[in-house]
């Protein structure tokens, strides 16, 4: 293969969800924007849109209006990325990366000012902000005490309707349960590829021949998330028009197909707008005197006029954990961190108040700007986004997706300025 | 309920206790307050002592170990490898200790075989370059869980039975004699009683509880181990330090992977006990000089026992006073019909088995003599998926066609899980993901639960064994007991595993926050 070259104004590094919208705000900039990444992160995505649910933590304090919550959380943590953003920035921000969303075809669901719980596929509830349309349906169900029909496939493991039943029993009785055999299979069978199947108006016929007449007596109809991949719409409404009901989906655990589609979306999306993207490793990057920066990665050199790191945290490998400290491996930027492996965490996994490690990350200014412990701007022209940024503390606040978009937006504006 | 034996504990002593008593006809009750091997029994290294280690310190207990090794490896094959172990000595060791050694197995009579360290690295590629001296010794490895389940397991058959969950709460004593034993069901509280002709008391670390319980003295003092499991083997044999026994210097080969350790410190409670990052740092440290690859490799999880120890006043090292066990009949004390039983190595655990059902019959006035040394142990069901890739093998032979693997990590299908299910159906107390982890490798894979737990949890509350409230606390129970061994040791990918552990039990399903609502009626 040979090397290829390439000049942008904007650099992305990272393909989760930071990384995406960092793409979709530097394209709505008008700026020649690549965007750098391994594999498909969002594929893990439960397509929960979170942006700020609990706080303050150590109490297990829930909101129902995530802006209240972000107000309290902004004057008590100053340093949350959050605080470098005004409501209204947000509001923009979240606006047009859900009307984007739609424009690719995933349509999300919200109440403005509002948290929903959601529901989860062993029946807990988890509070999160906006949900893919389908997902809101059962939601809506579950509040309006509708009878419903929950689908669930043998042979497709982690997913039980009887058991999100039995956890719901006290939110939602009116919910029934049916275990059907997906149409040709047998064995072990799985969310994507029944997903695929379910495009073909024969296997939808076949499906909804299976649900009658259970399906007639119940106001709507549930399945694991696996109604179609790329035609999602399409298979939905021919569903809902045989059953002449709603149906809605339960996501799985990851891969979902929430996370599928919007991993197909952006990806298709983004580069119909002009992005290119590549799904490579970065082996090394050179701050350059003329162009910002050199980077370079298989086969391939890099000019980029800015840079938006967005590689995530462990998992997405923006930041590394050795047994004595954590760094970040592109830049070499500080890492704010705890003192020791020893404060890393709690003895109890399930600690309300969250890791010492949720706080690592790293540093930024009101300019998106990694900076140093003495508060000076590291590389003019290298921003940060997403959960690799220190004291976001994702996890616990239910701000993960919230803070990926957030700072995307804040980011942008700051290079276009 | 009336038996004639009641044993507390059922750890590898109480196992092998129940097997032995019934074999010689009795018929028992063995009780545990949680399962099998939940003390000191399940928090060790899984060696099989050729008796080596202890030649320099304690000539009887190496000598006992050697003996044992030989009859554990005879009766009970399926539970052990006979790996063979080296024992190393690198620069800097003490030369003293190393010219003593081959010396001082041949008097214990123990085939120490002295090896040229060329050939020990071919043999060992994994072994420090700066290797000094090298013998050979009869290590083995032993599988501990396999161990006390087909020990219980072969109990069953002759008619004795085990209860899981049930906890002795106290005695009714009359006439110097235990008439009654009230227990607790430990997952419902429950009471309940068995009235027993003998009690024996296995109940390792908790021994002294027990007889505070009857108003009976005992000092029983408690030393931690900590153990931490590589993600690959290391070694062919039981790689051995050749010096005093100090901490890091055993690395125990066992099927797929390698344990090494240990390290002993002094602590208050045997209960709530945590590997800490301290302490894993030393070990690795210290592994490292015998085996370097220590330093680099993955591991998978850190465990920790408790050694008990009988209180004696002398005693410099816990390490030492520890091997030794302590068989207490406790008549002297008042009880005419206890016995207490502690202490000890998992190696000797068959003759601490045969002294205390020695002791106990010849106070019933039975004369039937020990068959444990001579009578093969029937490799039962109950053990097998403990074993680390026995499920893949069995499932390739023959897997039903509608078979879906819940684990992949450790390859155990749905047929496995049931299986295991019904089996601890039959032991008292409820269908629970910990025991189903104990019984299988469930867990033990590199996902450390991830998905296997939400995966099985889910298919229990399908079977009917369970509620979906149930499935929501057992899957806490079940992460939060998995991640005490995976705290101190996140770093590199164990790091990344634990962050999208976190992202999908706490993140997307909430069981940090989530709040269970009361149980409904249905």
């Amino acid at each position: 293969m040979s090397l290829s070259t390439d000049y942008c104004d904007v650099l992305i590094v990272g393909s989760g969800l930071a990384g995406m919208s960092s793409t979709f705000f530097s394209l709505e900039q008008g700026l020649k924007t690549i965007q750098i990444g391994r594999g498909c992160p969002l594929q893990f995505y439960s397509g929960f849109f979170d942006i700020m649910g609990t706080y303050p933590i150590q109490e297990n304090k829930t909101w129902e209006n995530p802006w209240d919550a972000i107000q309290q959380l902004c004057q008590e943590n100053p340093n949350h990325p959050y605080a470098f953003l005004t409501k209204d920035q947000l509001l923009q921000g979240f606006g047009s990366w859900i009307q984007f969303l739609k424009n690719l075809g995933v349509h999300y669901h919200y109440i403005p000012n509002k948290n929903i719980q959601a529901i989860t596929p062993i029946g807990t509830q988890k509070l999160t902000h906006a949900v893919p349309e389908k997902v809101w349906n059962g939601i809506n169900a579950m509040i309006k005490h509708q009878k419903a029909l929950l689908v669930d496939i043998e042979g497709l493991k982690g997913f039980s309707a009887r058991q999100i039943q039995e956890t719901m029993k006290a939110s939602w009785p009116e919910l029934e349960t049916a275990r059907i055999t997906f149409p040709h299979t047998s064995g072990e069978v799985f969310t994507n590829h029944m997903a695929n199947a379910l495009e073909s108006i024969s296997v939808q016929e076949a499906l909804v021949e299976l649900l009658m007449p259970r399906a007639q007596r119940v106001d709507c109809v549930g399945f694991p998330a696996m109604l179609g991949a790329f035609y999602h719409h399409d298979v939905c409404k021919n569903l809902e028009k045989m059953l002449d009901k709603p149906v809605f989906e339960i996501p799985t655990l990851p891969l979902s197909m929430h996370g599928v589609r919007i991993q197909n979306a952006l990806t298709h999306g983004l580069t119909e707008k002009g992005a290119k993207l590549y799904q490579k490793i970065v082996t090394q990057i050179e701050p350059d005197g003329k162009y910002g920066f050199v980077v370079h990665a298989e086969n391939q050199t890099i000019f980029a006029k800015n840079i938006i790191l967005a590689s995530g945290r462990f998992m997405g490998k923006g930041l590394l954990a050795s047994r004595t400290k954590i760094t970040e491996p592109l830049f070499q930027l500080p890492v704010y961190q705890p003192e020791s492996r020893s404060e890393w965490h709690q003895k109890n996994f399930f600690d309300t108040g969250g890791h010492g490690i949720h706080q690592a990350g790293i540093e930024i200014d009101q300019t998106f700007r990694p900076i140093d412990k003495n508060k000076k701007v590291v590389y003019e022209h290298l921003y940060a986004t997403g959960s690799i940024l220190a004291h976001n503390h994702w996890m616990r606040y239910n701000c993960g997706s919230g803070v990926a978009i957030a700072t995307a937006f804040g980011a942008l504006n700051h290079i276009s300025s | 309920m009336k038996t004639q034996v009641l044993i507390i504990g059922a750890g590898a002593t109480g196992a092998g206790i129940i097997r032995d008593l019934a074999l010689r006809g009795l018929q028992c009750i063995l009780v545990d307050k949680k399962d099998i091997n939940a003390g000191a029994s399940g928090g060790n290294h899984g060696l099989l002592h050729s008796g080596a280690r202890y030649v320099a310190t304690d000539s009887e207990a190496a000598i006992e170990c050697a003996d044992e090794g030989k009859i554990i490896k005879q009766i009970s094959p399926q539970c052990v490898e006979a790996t063979n172990g080296l024992f190393i000595a690198v620069e800097g060791d003490d030369e003293q200790y190393i010219a003593d050694f081959s010396g001082r197995c041949k008097h214990c009579g123990i085939t120490a075989k002295e090896i040229d360290v060329k050939d020990a690295i071919e043999m060992e590629p994994n072994i420090s370059p700066r290797t000094i001296a090298v013998y050979e010794v009869p290590d083995a490895s032993v599988d501990p869980f396999m161990l006390s389940l087909d020990n219980v397991a072969h109990a069953r058959q002759l008619g004795s039975s085990y209860l899981r969950f049930s906890e002795v709460v106290g005695f009714d004593i009359r006439n110097n004699k235990i008439e009654t034993v009230h227990l607790k069901n430990s997952q419902t509280n429950e009471t309940f009683d068995i009235q027993a002709d003998w009690v024996i008391n296995a109940s390792g670390s908790w021994a002294g509880r027990i007889t505070k319980m009857a108003d009976l003295p005992l000092e029983v003092l408690f030393s931690k181990g900590t153990l931490l499991v590589t993600q690959k083997r290391l070694s062919h044999r039981v790689i051995n330090r050749l010096r005093q026994a100090a901490d890091a210097d055993i690395l125990v080969p066992g099927k797929a992977v390698s344990i090494i350790g240990t390290t002993s410190v002094r602590i208050s409670d045997p209960d709530d006990i945590w590997p800490t990052v301290k302490e894993i740092d030393s070990i690795v440290k210290e592994g490292a000089v015998m085996v370097p690859a220590l330093e680099s490799t993955r591991y998978i999880r850190a465990y920790c026992g408790v050694r008990p120890l009988i209180s004696q006043p002398g005693a410099s090292d816990d390490r030492n006073v520890s091997r030794g066990f302590a068989l207490i009949d406790h008549a002297e004390h008042g009880v005419q019909n206890m016995t207490t039983i502690t202490g000890g190595k998992l190696t000797t655990y068959r003759l601490m088995a045969e002294k205390t059902a020695n002791m106990v019959c010849d106070r019933l006035g039975i004369s039937e003599p020990c068959k444990t040394h001579i009578t093969p142990m029937p490799s039962t069901t109950d053990g097998r998926w403990t074993e680390p890739g026995m499920t893949p093998q069995e499932w390739m032979h023959h897997h039903p066609s509608q078979d879906i693997m819940l684990c992949e990590c450790e390859m155990i299908p749905k047929t496995a899980i049931d299986h295991i299910i019904s089996n601890m159906q039959s032991k008292h107390g409820n269908t629970d993901l910990i025991g189903i982890g104990i019984r299988s490798r469930v867990g033990k894979g590199p996902c450390q639960g991830t998905y296997c737990s939400a995966r099985i949890s889910s298919h229990m509350v399908d079977r009917g064994d369970i509620s979906g409230r149930d499935a929501v606390v057992q899957l806490k129970r079940f992460l939060q007991e998995r991640w005490r061994g995976q705290r101190p040791l996140l770093w590199d990918n164990p790091m990344i595993q634990s962050e999208l552990q976190e992202a999908i039990h706490c993140g997307f399903l909430n069981l940090d926050g989530y709040i269970l609502p009361e149980e409904v009626q249905s």
